[in-house]
């Protein structure tokens, strides 16, 4: 029986299939540094991705657009009063905002579909300082969001480079602001 | 039944800073037990407090008296005359408090920076202890009957013989010990996040405001001791945008000077070293914050 096997075969494939297996994975690696090093030219709230543009109003009536911060790292973070997780992450937020401010962080808290007075009475209690726009119930869509809050870290080029669904920490916070700052 | 979003975030916040300091405060819970089960395997019965019932009963019963005074309500185990109780102890063991495990905390949940500030008030407290003489002061718990009967006890009491059932029954101690101290301190923290506006904060304690490491020790008074946990109310207020100085006040001054540690050590040592060490600890850690704000020194939190 051992002298049906042809050993100097067995020695060849074993050592091209290793040779392809690192090959594929060089490849890989590669084809991944270049997609989050260049980003997709196409629009979808994913990361690598340009992050879809929007225009909405926020509770004064000011129009925000988000083409308008390019060159600025942004974060947008979709929120509503009545969730409890958007309440508790937002002295996160307000003190992240805070702190990068100077090197130009814009934090856009768009909110889903709330009147006036109750965005604005939650805000001025909360001292929260960024933009809220209100949204229309468009945006939303676009950005696919299942839950709230849900947020979008796009870099000064306008790609997304860090999502979360659910709250974050400081610390969680931080990690994704690495990525855009 | 539908809780409120604002009790919901409440909890939610206790869960992150569960989950922020609960590996360290497990490591060094379980670092002490190592310790203790190892260097004083005779000591492990007077680990066993149960200060937690009157605790529980002064905060959510409204203060209710529970026979023996108001100072009974504070009662902690007595020191077993063997451990001393000499007023060198109470410097001693302030220092101690201010670099473990608060100060692996500050590094990991603040700025590795901070660890100094802890460590430059350390130094000058355990010089101080060195000018106390180390005697054993007389046992003033042995006036109280209840006192003398603990002591009895645990001294009586063999010491279990293996070592793992030592480090079982004093982890399972500190954590009995720990556990409510540790949600009180978190829920305080808690409430300071969500309820108090950041402008309410900052414009006490915010920069500019050169009482504010002067004043800020007073939140600290709140808390419950569980050395460690006092970070998450220091951390809070970081988030709510205190100066540097005055974050710095609060870091140093919480882990020493809250009301049960001062009640504690009033019943340990004496009124007067713990008016010593009360205003030493507020001088030195006001008098360092107030600096750090006028060379508007930046933590970086």
């Amino acid at each position: 029986m051992f002298k049906i096997i042809n050993w100097q075969r067995v020695k060849f494939i074993g050592l091209i299939i290793p040779t392809l297996i690192v090959l594929t994975l060089l490849l890989a690696a590669c084809g991944d540094s270049a997609k989050s090093d260049k980003g997709v030219n196409e629009y979808a709230p994913k990361i690598g991705y340009l992050a879809p543009d929007f225009q909405l109003k926020d509770y004064n009536g000011n129009l925000i657009k988000l083409s308008d911060f390019k060159g600025k790292p942004v974060i947008i973070n979709f929120w509503a009063t009545w969730c409890p997780p958007c309440r508790a992450e937002m002295p996160e937020i307000e003190a992240a905002y805070r702190k990068y401010k100077k090197d130009g962080l814009i934090v856009l808290g768009v909110d889903a579909r709330e009147d006036e007075a109750t965005i604005r009475k939650y805000v001025e209690d909360g001292g929260y300082s960024w933009q809220m726009p209100i949204d229309d119930g468009e945006t939303i869509i676009t950005y696919r969001v299942v839950a709230f809050p849900t947020s979008f870290f796009v870099d000064k080029e306008g790609y997304v480079r860090a999502t979360q669904v659910g709250g974050m920490d400081k610390k969680g916070l931080e990690e994704r602001l690495a990525k855009i700052l | 039944m539908r809780l409120p979003p604002d009790v919901l975030a409440l909890l939610i916040k206790i869960k992150d800073y569960f989950l922020i300091f609960g590996p360290v405060l497990v490591a060094a819970i379980t670092f002490r037990a190592i310790l203790l089960a190892s260097l004083s395997p005779g000591s492990s019965a007077k680990f066993i407090p149960r200060k937690w019932q009157k605790l529980l009963t002064l905060y959510l019963k409204g203060g209710k008296v529970l026979p023996g005074g108001f100072k009974s309500l504070f009662r902690f185990p007595p020191v077993a005359p063997a451990q001393g109780s000499s007023s060198r102890n109470i410097w001693r063991r302030a220092s101690y408090l201010t670099v473990a495990p608060t100060a692996l905390l500050t590094a990991l949940t603040l700025s590795p920076l901070l660890v100094f500030t802890q460590i430059i008030l350390a130094v000058p407290l355990s010089l101080i202890s060195f000018l106390f003489p180390d005697r054993v002061a007389p046992p003033e718990l042995e006036k109280s009957p209840t006192a003398t009967k603990t002591i009895k006890k645990s001294q009586a009491k063999k010491p279990p013989q293996k070592w793992l059932e030592r480090f079982k029954n004093l982890w399972i101690a500190e954590l009995d010990a720990y556990s409510w101290p540790t949600f009180y301190n978190f829920l305080l923290a808690a409430l300071v996040t969500i309820f108090i506006p950041l402008r309410v904060i900052e414009s006490w304690f915010g920069i500019g405001h050169w009482y504010g490491p002067l004043l800020i020790p007073l939140l600290g008074l709140l808390l419950l001791p569980a050395s460690g946990t006092e970070m998450a109310l220091v951390l809070a207020l970081f988030v709510k945008w205190v100066s540097t100085g005055s974050g710095v006040a609060a870091l140093l001054t919480f882990p020493l000077i809250s009301l049960v540690r001062l009640v504690h050590n009033w019943q340990q040592y004496g009124l007067k070293p713990t008016i010593k060490l009360f205003l030493a600890v507020w001088f030195l850690a006001a008098g360092l914050g107030v600096l750090l704000d006028i060379f508007g020194v930046e933590a970086n939190v």
